[in-house]
C-alpha cells in the first residue's frame, strides 16, 4: 500500500492522532495544537485522506452555525501512526514505516 | 481607520473566491477551511487562516489548468454538469488534435512546403539581420563572397555583391572594382550609389556614365544629387528653395528631358527599367532641403540592397519618393556566379 511522504509536519499532525486514534479532530484545533499554519495543515489533511489513512465528516456542532469538517484516521491511518512512532521509540529513522508487510 | 473585522470580511471573501476558482476535488476542503474560519480566534489570525487556505486552493486551480487530465470546478453544486465536462474536454482535445494533424499533413504537398519556406522567408531578414542604426552593416555570407570575388578577380562576382552589400562604402568600392575589371558594367555605378563618395569621385562617375550611355537621365540626377548636398549641408539656400539653385535645375531638366529613356540599356541591366517619370512627380513635389531624402533623387538606387534586406522585396522605393514600376525583380535574380 502506498503511503503518503512522511515530512516532519506530517508526522506532528500524525502525532496528535496517537492519544486518541478514532477520535474526530477539527482542522483548526490541530492547527493550533501543532503550530501549524492552515497553509501547510491542510495540504497534509489532503494528502492522508487521498491514501485512505485519514476519513472526513462534516458535523453540525450547534444551530445556525456551519458544519465543521472533522477528521480522524482510518484502521490503515492507525497502523500507519503505531507503526511509525513503534519505530520512532525504537530509534529508527522514520521514513518509510514498516506498513502491512512494508520496508523498515 | 480600518474596523476591527474588516480583515475577517476580508478573510471570509478571499476563501470564497478561492473556492469559486478551485478544482472540483477540492471544494470540500475549501468549505472546511471557510467553516473553520468562524472557529479562529481574532481577526488577524482569520486572515492568515484563509491566507494559507486560499493559497493550497490557488495552487490546486493552478494545477488544474496546466495538466488537463485534472478536473477544473466550473458549478459548485451540479456535480452533474461537472460531470458532463470530461467528455466535453475530451472532445476538444481531440479536435485540436486533428486540426493539428491535418495541418501537419498539409507539409506532405511540395507545394505547401515551397509556400510555407516562402512565407518564413519575408521574416528571416527581419529575426537574422544584424542591423546598425536601423540597418544591416554586415553580412558573413556576403563577405565571403566579397572576399572570393576579390581574390578572383571575378568582375561579375563583384558586380553580385556590390548590388547586395549592406554597407554603402563597400558597395560603392567593390562597384568600382567591377567596374575597373569590366567597363561594361559601369551601371553598377548608378546601383552603388553616391552617398560616401568624394565630389570629385562623384564628378568622375558622372562623366563615365555619360560616355556609357548618353540617353540615360541618371548621371544627370547623380549630378544634381551632389548640388543638392551641397546645398543642403552649406545652408546657402534658404529652406524649401533648392529649385533656385541654376546648376540643380539645369541638371534636373536634363534628367528630365530625357526621362523616355530613363533606363540603361543593356539585357543584364534590365531590372532597372521601372525607373519612369514618376520620380519627377515625386521628388520635385515633395522636394525641400529639409527632406533631405527627397533631395537626393538617386538615394533610392543607393539604398536598394538596405531596402531589398530589410524587407525582403527586391526594390520598393515608394517610402523614399522613387517609384519603380515594375518592382525592380530581377535584381535577385543576376546570372552571376563565383569561381
Amino acid at each position: 500500500m502506498k503511503t503518503p511522504r512522511l515530512s516532519p509536519q506530517t508526522l506532528r499532525v500524525l502525532e496528535r492522532f496517537v492519544e486518541h486514534p478514532r477520535a474526530w479532530r477539527y482542522g483548526y484545533e490541530l492547527s493550533r495544537e501543532t503550530g501549524l499554519k492552515s497553509g501547510t495543515l491542510y495540504p497534509i489533511l489532503m494528502r492522508l485522506a487521498k491514501y485512505s489513512l485519514l476519513e472526513t465528516k462534516w458535523v453540525t456542532t450547534e444551530d445556525g452555525v456551519p458544519p465543521r469538517h472533522t477528521y480522524r484516521l482510518t484502521p490503515n491511518g492507525v497502523e500507519l501512526v503505531r507503526a511509525t512512532f513503534a519505530n520512532s521509540r525504537a530509534g529508527l529513522k522514520v521514513r518509510r514505516p514498516a506498513f502491512s508487510g512494508g520496508r523498515a | 481607520m480600518i474596523p476591527a473585522a474588516f480583515p475577517r470580511s476580508v478573510a471570509i471573501a478571499l476563501l470564497r473566491f478561492a473556492i469559486w476558482i478551485a478544482p472540483h476535488d477540492t471544494l470540500d476542503w475549501g468549505h472546511a477551511m471557510l467553516s473553520e474560519l468562524n472557529h479562529v480566534e481574532g481577526n488577524w489570525s482569520a486572515f492568515l487562516w484563509s491566507l494559507g487556505g486560499a493559497g493550497v486552493l490557488a495552487k490546486h486551480a493552478a494545477l488544474a489548468v496546466i495538466l488537463p487530465g485534472r478536473p477544473r470546478r466550473t458549478v459548485s453544486s451540479a456535480n452533474e454538469l461537472f460531470a458532463k465536462e470530461i467528455p466535453m474536454r475530451k472532445t476538444t482535445l481531440a479536435v485540436i488534435a486533428s486540426c493539428v494533424v491535418a495541418s501537419l499533413l498539409l507539409f506532405l504537398a511540395p507545394v505547401f512546403r515551397q509556400a510555407f519556406h516562402v512565407s518564413l522567408a519575408q521574416w528571416h531578414d527581419v529575426f537574422h539581420a544584424k542591423q546598425s542604426f536601423g540597418y544591416p552593416s554586415r553580412d558573413p555570407e556576403l563577405d565571403a563572397l566579397v572576399k572570393k570575388a576579390e581574390q578572383n578577380r571575378d568582375a561579375e562576382a563583384l558586380a553580385f555583391v556590390a548590388v547586395r552589400y549592406p554597407n554603402a562604402i563597400q558597395r560603392e568600392r567593390l562597384a568600382n572594382e567591377a567596374v575597373q575589371l569590366d567597363p561594361n558594367l559601369t551601371w553598377l555605378y548608378a546601383v552603388a550609389g553616391t552617398a560616401y563618395l568624394s565630389p570629385s569621385e562623384i564628378d568622375r562617375r558622372v562623366s563615365v556614365l555619360k560616355q556609357w550611355d548618353p540617353e540615360n537621365a541618371l548621371p544627370h540626377l547623380f549630378a544634381a544629387q551632389k548640388i543638392g548636398a551641397t546645398v543642403t549641408y552649406s545652408k546657402e539656400f534658404p529652406l524649401g528653395k533648392l529649385e533656385e539653385s541654376p546648376a540643380w535645375e539645369k541638371e534636373m531638366d536634363a534628367a528630365f528631358h530625357l526621362r523616355s529613356s530613363i533606363t540603361i540599356s543593356t539585357a543584364k541591366s534590365s531590372w532597372i527599367t521601372g525607373f519612369s517619370p514618376a520620380i519627377a512627380l515625386t521628388t520635385r513635389s515633395r522636394l525641400s532641403p529639409v527632406r533631405i531624402g527627397m533631395a537626393f533623387p538617386t538615394m533610392g538606387f543607393g539604398n536598394a540592397p538596405f531596402t531589398r534586406s530589410r524587407f525582403s522585396n527586391p526594390v520598393n522605393h515608394s517610402s523614399l519618393g522613387v517609384i519603380a514600376k515594375p518592382p525592380l525583380k530581377n535584381i535577385g535574380r543576376w546570372p552571376v556566379s563565383v569561381r
